[in-house]
């Protein structure tokens, strides 16, 4: 089975993400905040792929995506970044740089379209 | 008189001459003096009532033209004929002085009236040619081009906001005629709306261009502060909303989900996402009409747009037993747009033809292109749209007086302020009894 | 001779109604202003008047007004008939000035007619 790992501060969202992904068959970890994410990328048991917030209280959204980057063993795990705020295209661009962020989205995507998304990046 | 001094001089002169040959010395002296003495009085009087006046008038008519005053009336002192033209003349000076002081009160006035105007207004007007030269101004543009004030003429080189400064120069070297333009000035971080209008200046045959400089920092603030609000409010429903349709998407894909309650999540979720749209909608229009939406620039797929927005209404549609379908001559196109706004604008023109069209009815999208722009319209068996209001009904608010109830009037709106955005052209036609049809177009992006 | 009082603020134009007054055979009064018209018309009785209507601190309008008052008080201040020169777009501001009310008034006349034209009227209202 193929593991999700969402980092995000949402208790709800990430909730939500669990339920779901769970039904149509993905395991999902969930980190609350991106120090905790970090960590948890570097498990035994590695993400397939990566959900991960932008505005967090501790490390942000950028800064976690850039270490995962820069460590070995995580740079090649696929990264969807999910911002609750609207669509800037500045912070699209930002986080698009990073090679291993796969797409920029927003939290209100249709939850069905992101599991096509997760299905084309990982499989099912 | 004159006449009869000469008539005697020349009837003497004839008399001595005859005489000369018959008469005696004494009548000859008495007659020559008598010719001599009338020939004194005769000059005398010509040099009074002639050669005199006529000096007069020539000097009088040079200082005249001069200074265009008179400073004292040609007397009348010639013969009569001479007075004449003396009379005449001084009239005709007379007259002349008084129409050029005349006038130029006038002038003055007119001149002061338009200065009052110009320096009351609280808006800064400028009025320059082509070569750079100030032609007219108020005071207040002085201030906010800063400029000191000099006693000659000013040149736009004088002017000191360098934000300015390159604005009138972009605009005298653009080749638009008139337009607006917002302006920051860092100077008084206020914000400036610039219009100007280029005409030709008759009287010095040249370009000139006129700017009115008004201060709307208010306005833009209240636009912010009514963004700011819409923003703050419909943000934080977003979320909540998300997690509704999240919760709602899981039930639905739960396998032990029974067919009954499947049902009802399909009628919650069509109701949801109707209120998602609203949401969105609101939250787009105060973007989309001060023209700071950021519009996203990805490739559309027209059949795929049009399928997603029939499958989002086809409960409703199946509800009303209203055909909902994509007309058979629909082209698929490929071309460059924002993804969600288009969704946004062919739901609100369904869902519009949804409310209004009866049982049974039809409601078809179709698709078509021509070199520059691509075409989408949506076609419904609904009332129609009586002539006058096929405007109007694209305004905020504005609905049909016999739809009073249904909804806030803010979808056709909505749907304007993005095609433009876009920039397309939205509009509808229609005949009472026959259905309408609206139809929007979008450029094609070079390139596609 | 019948006397003539010509009012007006711009010297230009007294000169002018002076010297055409004259040579048509009247007897010219003129006065720069209001005050000193009210003057000459207390002192010299003219037999008709020529009044500007714009004139700085004391209008036409206003010197006719202070003209019938003091009529009203001095009843062997004969009512002398007069004209008033106007501007061209006095006809949007005459609701406010009725001269037509006033009895003694005859005709307006714009600026500039030719004198000629105003001294033929006159000379059809007064004897010379």
């Amino acid at each position: 089975m193929k593991k999700i790992l969402i980092i995000d501060d949402s208790v709800e969202f990430k909730e939500m993400i669990c339920d779901y992904f769970q039904i149509i068959g993905y395991k999902v970890e969930k980190a609350d905040n991106g120090t905790d994410g970090f960590k948890k990328a570097l498990d035994t048991e590695k993400p397939d792929i990566i959900f991960l917030d932008v505005m967090m209280p501790d490390l942000s959204g950028i800064e976690v995506l850039r270490r995962l980057r820069e460590e070995e063993k995580t740079k090649n795990i696929p990264v969807l970044i999910l911002t609750g705020s609207n669509f800037d295209s500045n912070m699209d661009k930002l986080f698009k740089m990073e090679s291993n962020c796969r797409d920029f989205l927003s939290k209100s995507i249709s939850l069905p379209i992101l599991a096509k998304l997760v299905k084309n990046i990982i499989g099912e | 008189m004159m006449f009869y001094i000469v008539l005697i001089n020349l009837f003497l002169l004839f008399s001595l001459s005859y005489s000369l040959f018959r008469l005696n010395d004494h009548i000859l002296i008495s007659l020559l003096s008598v010719c001599l003495i009338s020939l004194v009085f005769f000059s005398f009087y010509l040099y009074q009532k002639r050669i005199k006046p006529i000096s007069a008038i020539i000097e009088s008519i040079k200082d005249f033209l001069k200074t265009h005053s008179l400073q004292k009336i040609i007397p009348m002192k010639g013969d009569k004929e001479i007075n004449f033209i003396i009379n005449n003349l001084n009239k005709m000076m007379l007259e002349l002085q008084a129409f050029k002081s005349f006038h130029i009160d006038q002038v003055v006035d007119e001149r002061n009236k338009s200065n009052a105007v110009m320096n009351t207004i609280s808006d800064s007007v400028l009025l320059i040619d082509s070569s750079g030269e100030v032609i007219h101004h108020n005071l207040k543009a002085l201030g906010i081009l800063k400029i000191e004030l000099k006693t000659k003429g000013f040149t736009i080189s004088d002017i000191k906001n360098e934000g300015l400064l390159n604005l009138i120069n972009d605009v005298i070297n653009s080749k638009e005629q008139k337009g607006n333009i917002e302006f920051e000035n860092k100077d008084d971080r206020k914000f400036y709306l610039i219009s100007f209008s280029k005409f030709r200046i008759p009287s010095i045959k040249k370009d000139g261009i006129f700017f009115v400089m008004r201060d709307i920092t208010v306005e833009k603030e209240i636009q912010k502060t009514k963004e700011d609000f819409f923003h703050m409010i419909t943000h934080d429903m977003r979320a909540p909303l998300s997690t509704i349709r999240g919760y709602l998407e899981i039930i639905f894909s739960d396998k032990n989900t029974s067919e009954k309650y499947s049902r009802y999540i399909e009628n919650i979720n069509y109701s949801v996402n109707k209120l998602a749209g609203m949401i969105d909608d609101i939250l787009n229009m105060t973007k989309l009409e001060g023209k700071r939406f950021p519009i996203k620039k990805e490739p559309i797929y027209s059949k795929e747009l049009a399928e997603r927005v029939i499958l989002s209404q086809k409960l409703i549609a199946k509800l009303k037993e209203i055909n909902l379908y994509i007309d058979k001559d629909f082209e698929d196109i490929t071309f460059i747009s924002d993804n969600t706004l288009l969704e946004r604008v062919l739901i609100n023109l369904v869902g519009n033809s949804l409310k209004f069209t009866p049982k049974s009815g039809e409601i078809k999208i179709g698709c078509y292109n021509d070199n520059e722009k691509v075409y989408f319209y949506v076609s419904d068996t609904g009332p129609g749209i009586p002539e006058d209001k096929r405007k109007s009904i694209f305004e905020k608010y504005v609905q049909m007086e016999e739809h009073r109830e249904m909804g806030f009037g803010l979808g056709l709106a909505m749907c304007k302020s993005a095609i433009e955005n876009l920039g397309g052209e939205i509009w509808v036609e229609s005949e009472l009894g026959k259905g309408a049809k609206f139809i929007f177009n979008l450029p094609k992006e070079k390139g596609t | 001779m019948s006397m003539v009082l010509v009012i007006d603020d711009q010297e230009s134009i007294l000169s002018l109604f002076s010297y055409v007054l004259q040579d048509a055979g009247f007897q010219p009064l003129i006065a720069h202003n209001g005050i000193e018209a009210l003057e000459l018309v207390k002192s010299k009785k003219p037999d008709f008047m020529i009044v500007d209507f714009s004139m700085p601190e004391m209008n036409g309008w206003d010197f006719i007004k202070e003209l019938n008052k003091i009529s009203l008080r001095n009843p062997e201040l004969k009512a002398i008939p007069y004209i008033v020169m106007t501007g061209e777009d006095f006809m949007s501001q005459s609701r406010e000035f009725r001269f037509e009310e006033d009895r003694n008034f005859k005709r307006y006349f714009v600026k500039m007619t030719d004198p000629q034209e105003i001294i033929e009227y006159i000379s059809k209202q007064i004897k010379k």
